[in-house]
C-alpha cells in the first residue's frame, strides 16, 4: 500500500496525461468531433477520406522530401563539426559554446531571425549573393522552388544537440585504435572511415532515429515563416493536423492523421533497428 | 505597391497603405468593380463593418455607451471614415463628404455598399476551410501553376464535399437527438 502511495504521482500523471488521452484519441479518430458538440462514432470514414484527400497526399510527400533532405544534411553537418570541436586546438570551449548556442534560442526567435535573413529584397543572404556577383537571387521563402530548400538549410542551424552527442561518442573512441591504425599506415581519412565511424555507429544510430522521429514532425519553423506557403509548397504533414484540430475543429479528422504518422514513424524506425544490424557495431561485439 | 502586379482586389483602405508605403503611386492607380461571376448582375460585392459592443459584465457601461454615440455622432463617423479613406456606414453623409473625401475613388465604393448585391461575407460552417482552399489556389494562380477555370473547379469541388459532408453529419446528430 505504502508502495503505491509512493507510485501515486506517477501513476496519476501516466493515466491523466498519457494513458488515457493516448485510448481517447484512438477513439476519437473513429469518430466525428468538433469539441463543441459530443463525439459521434464513424467507423473507418476518417481514414477512408484521409487516404482520398489529396491535401493529406501533398502534405505527406512535403514532409518526406523534407526528411529525406534535413536529416541527411543534419547528420553530416552535425558530425563534420563534432569531429572538427574534437580537434586540440586553442579556443576549443568557445568554438563549441559557439555551435551550441542557436539550440538555446527559442524556435518563434529563430524564425523571426531567419524570416529576415531569408528576405528576397534586403535579407543578408541575397545581400551577400548579390555583392558576389549572382544577378538573379532566389526568393526563398515566397519561391515556390526555393521554399524547402531554404527550410532544410535552416534546420542546420539547430544541430548543436547532435554535435554535443556525436562530441561525447567521439571522445569514447579509444585512442589506442587510432595509434594501432597509425602504426598500420593508416591516413587520416582511413582512421576516420575504419575507426572512427564504426566506433561512432551507435550514436549516429541514436541520432538517426531522432532524426526520424523529429523531421517527420517538423511544425514551429514552417508554421511562422511560411505557413505552408507558397502553394502548400511547405505545408508538412503535422501543420495540417494541427489545421484539422484547431482551424477546422475536425478532432477525429486530426486523430486519425495522427495515428497513421505515428504508424509511419514506426515503421521507419522499425527498419532503422533492423538496417542497423549491419551497420552498428557495439562495444564488445 | 512593389511594381510587381498590375491590380489586386481590395478594400477602401487601401487608398491609405498605398498612400504611406508608396506615395509615389497616389496620383497613378485607379479603382473598378470587380465583375461577378454571374453576367446578369451588377455591383457584386462584400460588405463588412466593425462594430462596437459593450461585453456582458463591463464595469463602465454608460462611459462605454456614450463613447459608442460619440464614434456614431455623424460628423465624428464622417472624420473617422475620411481618415480610414472608408465610406461612412450612416445612411445619410453631410454634403461635401464624397467631394471632399480622401480617398479619390470613395463614390465607387459608395454605389457599391449601397448595390442591392451587397452581402455580408456568409455565415459558413467550414469557412477557415475555405479561406486556406482559397488561399491556396490564389497562390497557385499568381505561380501560373493552374488556370483560374481549372482551380476554381478544383476548389469548388473539394469545398462542396466537404460542405456536403459537415451538413450530412448535422442532419445525423439532429436525428439521432430525436
Amino acid at each position: 500500500m505504502r508502495g503505491m502511495a509512493f507510485l501515486s504521482p506517477w501513476l496519476i500523471g501516466f493515466f491523466a496525461f498519457t494513458l488515457i488521452p493516448i485510448v481517447m484519441s484512438l477513439y476519437y479518430s473513429f469518430c466525428d468531433y468538433s469539441l463543441l458538440q459530443p463525439p459521434l462514432f464513424k467507423g473507418l470514414q476518417n481514414y477512408r477520406l484521409l487516404f482520398r484527400d489529396p491535401v493529406f497526399w501533398k502534405v505527406l510527400i512535403n514532409t518526406a522530401i523534407y526528411a529525406a533532405m534535413a536529416l541527411p544534411l543534419g547528420l553530416i553537418a552535425a558530425l563534420g563539426m563534432a569531429m572538427l570541436l574534437n580537434l586540440k586546438i586553442r579556443g576549443q570551449s568557445i568554438y563549441r559554446t559557439i555551435i551550441f548556442l542557436p539550440s538555446l534560442v527559442p524556435a518563434a526567435a529563430s524564425a523571426m531571425l531567419w524570416l529576415w535573413l531569408f528576405n528576397a529584397k534586403l535579407g543578408l543572404i541575397n545581400v551577400v549573393l548579390r555583392a558576389v556577383g549572382f544577378v538573379n537571387t532566389p526568393g526563398w521563402l515566397t519561391d515556390v522552388h526555393w521554399a524547402m530548400p531554404a527550410l532544410v538549410l535552416m534546420s542546420v542551424w539547430g544541430i548543436g544537440n547532435t554535435v554535443i552527442i556525436f562530441l561525447a561518442g567521439l571522445q569514447d573512441v579509444p585512442r589506442e585504435l587510432y595509434e594501432a591504425a597509425s602504426i598500420d599506415g593508416a591516413t587520416a581519412l582511413r582512421r576516420a572511415w575504419h575507426v572512427t565511424l564504426p566506433m561512432i555507429s551507435p550514436i549516429i544510430f541514436f541520432n538517426l532515429v531522432i532524426g526520424i522521429i523529429g523531421t517527420l514532425q517538423v511544425f514551429v519553423l514552417p508554421f511562422i515563416m511560411t505557413q505552408g506557403g507558397p502553394a502548400r509548397s511547405t505545408y508538412f504533414y503535422t501543420m495540417y493536423l494541427y489545421d484539422n484540430a484547431f482551424s477546422y475543429l475536425k478532432m477525429g479528422y486530426a486523430n486519425a492523421m495522427a495515428w497513421v504518422q505515428l504508424l509511419i514513424v514506426l515503421a521507419l524506425t522499425a527498419l532503422a533497428a533492423w538496417s542497423s544490424k549491419r551497420w552498428v557495431h557495439y562495444q564488445g561485439n | 505597391m512593389a511594381s510587381t502586379v498590375a491590380m489586386v482586389q481590395q478594400g477602401t483602405f487601401f487608398a491609405n497603405m498605398i498612400h504611406h508605403d508608396n506615395p509615389s503611386m497616389d496620383s497613378d492607380w485607379g479603382v473598378a468593380v470587380f465583375p461577378s461571376a454571374d453576367p446578369k448582375l451588377n455591383d457584386v460585392t462584400y460588405c463588412n463593418c466593425d462594430v462596437l459592443t459593450i461585453p456582458r459584465g463591463a464595469k463602465h457601461k454608460k462611459e462605454a455607451f456614450e463613447f459608442i454615440a460619440f464614434v456614431n455622432r455623424q460628423d465624428e463617423m464622417e472624420k473617422l471614415a475620411n481618415l480610414g479613406c472608408k465610406i461612412s456606414p450612416l445612411v445619410k453623409v453631410t454634403d461635401g463628404f464624397l467631394e471632399h473625401h480622401n480617398n479619390p475613388y470613395i463614390r465607387v465604393f459608395d454605389k457599391l455598399a449601397a448595390s442591392p448585391n451587397a452581402h455580408p461575407t456568409e455565415l459558413v460552417p467550414i469557412l477557415p476551410e475555405i479561406n486556406d482552399e482559397l488561399t491556396s489556389f490564389t497562390q497557385q494562380l499568381i505561380l501560373l501553376q493552374v488556370t483560374p477555370e481549372d482551380g476554381l473547379r478544383q476548389v469548388q469541388e473539394r469545398l462542396q464535399q466537404k460542405y456536403d459532408r459537415f451538413m450530412e453529419d448535422q442532419r445525423e446528430r439532429r436525428s439521432l437527438a430525436f
